[in-house]
Formats: structure tokens, C-alpha cells, sequence
């Protein structure tokens, strides 16, 4: 694994009958870092597989292409991919209830990092000893953005049946604590698996840090 | 803890999991020196993804006006049926004004090495750009040409010959069959 981020990684069914939730991290040959959360439609059989096919194309499109891209435009290369995504998903599931899916990307490059979200994951910087939410969603808009990523930091990804049933405080404790990124992530989806809802989202962490 | 990483980021402990990542049901790869023996097992059988195409390229029509705009539609021989759904051979998507099936059918005969385009049995017709260039409904089948546009539906279409006698450049597959 690269020296430079660590990354941690979690995820509980919960109550559901299908996984719809798909997440990735991959590096390109310039060692930048692409995190992608996808959460498709609830237990939909087109939900899991339309979350596969948003993370797939986002990290062969970054993996292929953003070597090419200059860093100043990662912001619209996220958004680009993110539409590419879309269309194919359109495309492709054209017949019947189209899946509806929550599409969040985290792109780290050195000491930045840039995000696109749009739906109902959450991305969330920890730096130092606050939680900030990166853009704030509101439904059938998308955000995105620029911000340092020092040495440390911790940035997450969150699907809402992970960001739901945590409560922030219990999460900075999480995070605050002397573990592992990776131990982090279960640690986060423990303390959901633990509260034993009855109606219970599938859950998925995804941390990356910083290395100090 | 032994963590592993699979190629799609995933990361797991090796202890609880194996080889195996429990996200994507990827084996990782094997490390230097090791064996590359797939640990999911071996494979004998054929799978959907490695079936290939037998059919070869006549040539092509491509979307220049309408929902699939820029988008390219491979013609292969003998009958091309043109609708939206996905048991037709050349699905125009995105333009409702297309008939689900069968809306027009495009046909390369393999004996004559020409391709034609007919009409579907459904209830859209399909109009050719005739060297007038008024939109004419085809009724009956109507031999194609490269740079002949095509409406159907609400999108229209420029069709491009591979093979057949396409100003001076012939090409017929079963010359190279023969070979």
C-alpha cells in the first residue's frame, strides 16, 4: 500500500436483504488517491448493481484518465465522471424502476483533497479534534469542494446507515482514539451493529489518513 | 493484524477472510515465488464475458440528431431489427418515438454483398433522404449506400458501408474466408 494514506474500511448489512452499498480506493500511477462510496436503492436488485457500476466507472476513469487531467480540474473531472456514471446507469437500466443511487468521491492529491457528493452519504473531514462536513446536500443537488488534508487528518466516507446511527461524538471518540485507521472503520460499524436497530441500513465506513 | 488489500481497495484481514476479499469475492494476487493457482478454482467452462462475437462488422450507422447523438450502431449480416428493447439488435435508447421492436430492420446480404434497409412490422416508419433531399418512407427494401441518412423516430441517422462496393472501395468478407 502507498505510504502516504492508510486506509481503513467497514460494512454491515444490517435488516436488508442486499448489500447495496460499494465502495472502492484506488491509486494511479501519480499516487493520487480516488475514495468512492456508492449506496444504491434499498434493497432493489438493481440498487447493488448500479452502485457496482457508479464505482467501477469512476475508478477505471481515474485510473485511465486522470493522469491526464491537471490537479486544478479535479473538481470537474469528478463531476464529469460522476455524469459519465449517471448516463451509463440510465443506460443500461432503462427498463423498470431505475435505481436511485448516492454517489460520494474523494479525490487526494498531496496535502489537498477534493470532493463530490450528491445524495445521502456523507463525507466528513476530522482535523484535529472537530468533525466537518464537507458540503451540505440537499436533495437533487450535488456538492463539492476543495480543502486541505494535512498530515494526520482523516477523512470519511459515510453512507447514511452508518452516518445515522452514530452519533458524532461517538464517532470522534472513534476517531480520536490511538487504533489504526482500519480499526477505526470497524470500530465505527461495531458501535452501529452494537445499537441492533430494527430497521437497520446497510452501513459502510471508508477512512483514509493522512500518514504523520 | 495481517491486512490485505484487493484490487479494488478493499481492505480486509487476511486472518478472517483468506485470500478472498468478502467485498468483491476478488482473490488477490499471489505474492513472488508463489504459485498462481486461482484459490476460487478453475475454470474449464466458458462464461458469459469470454463469449465472443462470431458475427463480424458490415458496417455502421451513427446517430447525428436525436437522444443518442454521437453514438454508433454496429450492422452485422443478415437482419439488424431496430427498436428499444433489449432483445433487438440495434437499440436506439432515449428516443421514445422509436417502437420498441422491430421499428425498422437493416439487412446485409452476405450472396449480393449489399446492405438494404426495410421497413418493421410495427407501427413507426422509417424515411430515407432521397437525392432530392426529401425525407422518403420506405415501403419496400431500399439499398444503402455510405453517407444515405435514415430517420427513425425522432432520430436521425447516417449510415457508413464496410462491406460492399462503396465508391470504388469493395470489400466482402468471404474473399478473406476463402484466403
Amino acid at each position: 500500500m502507498n505510504n502516504r494514506y492508510q486506509i481503513g474500511n467497514a460494512q454491515i448489512i444490517g435488516c436488508r436483504e442486499i448489500q447495496s452499498n460499494y465502495f472502492a480506493t484506488v491509486f494511479n500511477e501519480n499516487d493520487d488517491l480516488l475514495a468512492v462510496l456508492a449506496d444504491g436503492t434499498i434493497d432493489h436488485p438493481n440498487g447493488r448493481a448500479a452502485a457496482m457500476m457508479a464505482v467501477e466507472i469512476c475508478t477505471n476513469t481515474f485510473r485511465q484518465r486522470f493522469a491526464i487531467v491537471q490537479h486544478e480540474h479535479g473538481n470537474q473531472f469528478l463531476f464529469d465522471t460522476a455524469m459519465k456514471a449517471n448516463s451509463r446507469i440510465q443506460e443500461t437500466f432503462y427498463f423498470g424502476r431505475s435505481p436511485r443511487v448516492s454517489l460520494a468521491m474523494v479525490l487526494f492529491i498531496g496535502d489537498k483533497l477534493q470532493y463530490f457528493n450528491v445524495g445521502v452519504s456523507k463525507v466528513l473531514l476530522y482535523n484535529g479534534h472537530n468533525e466537518r462536513t464537507l458540503g451540505n446536500v440537499t436533495s437533487g443537488s450535488y456538492s463539492s469542494g476543495i480543502c486541505e488534508f494535512p498530515q494526520g487528518s482523516i477523512a470519511g466516507l459515510f453512507s447514511a446507515g452508518a452516518h445515522a446511527n452514530v452519533h458524532p461524538m461517538e464517532r470522534l471518540k472513534i476517531i480520536e482514539s490511538k487504533k489504526e485507521v482500519f480499526d477505526k472503520a470497524q470500530a465505527v460499524i461495531d458501535t452501529v451493529r452494537k445499537k441492533g436497530l430494527d430497521n437497520q441500513m446497510n452501513a459502510t465506513a471508508l477512512l483514509v489518513e493522512a500518514a504523520r | 493484524m495481517a491486512l490485505q488489500r484487493c484490487k479494488n481497495g478493499h481492505m480486509f484481514s487476511e486472518k478472517k477472510h483468506g485470500k478472498i476479499c468478502p467485498y468483491c469475492n476478488i482473490a488477490i494476487g499471489p505474492e513472488k515465488g508463489e504459485t498462481t493457482e486461482d484459490p476460487l478454482g478453475q475454470y474449464t467452462e466458458s462464461y458469459l464475458d469470454e463469449l465472443e462475437d462470431k458475427k463480424r462488422v458490415v458496417g455502421w450507422i451513427v446517430c447525428v440528431s436525436g437522444a443518442s447523438k454521437g453514438k454508433d450502431y454496429r450492422i452485422l449480416p443478415e437482419k439488424n431489427f431496430v427498436g428499444r428493447s433489449p432483445d433487438m439488435d440495434i437499440r436506439i435508447l432515449g428516443d421514445n418515438s422509436v417502437n420498441a421492436r422491430n421499428h425498422a430492420i437493416i439487412m446485409y446480404d452476405p450472396e449480393k454483398n449489399h446492405t438494404v434497409v426495410l421497413p418493421g412490422d410495427s407501427q413507426g416508419l422509417v424515411y430515407k433522404l432521397d437525392s432530392e433531399d426529401s425525407w422518403e418512407v420506405v415501403y419496400e427494401p431500399k439499398e444503402l449506400s455510405s453517407g444515405d441518412r435514415l430517420k427513425i423516430g425522432g432520430s436521425e441517422f447516417i449510415f457508413a458501408a464496410f462491406c460492399g462496393d462503396n465508391e470504388g472501395f469493395k470489400f466482402n468478407w468471404r474473399d478473406f474466408d476463402n484466403e
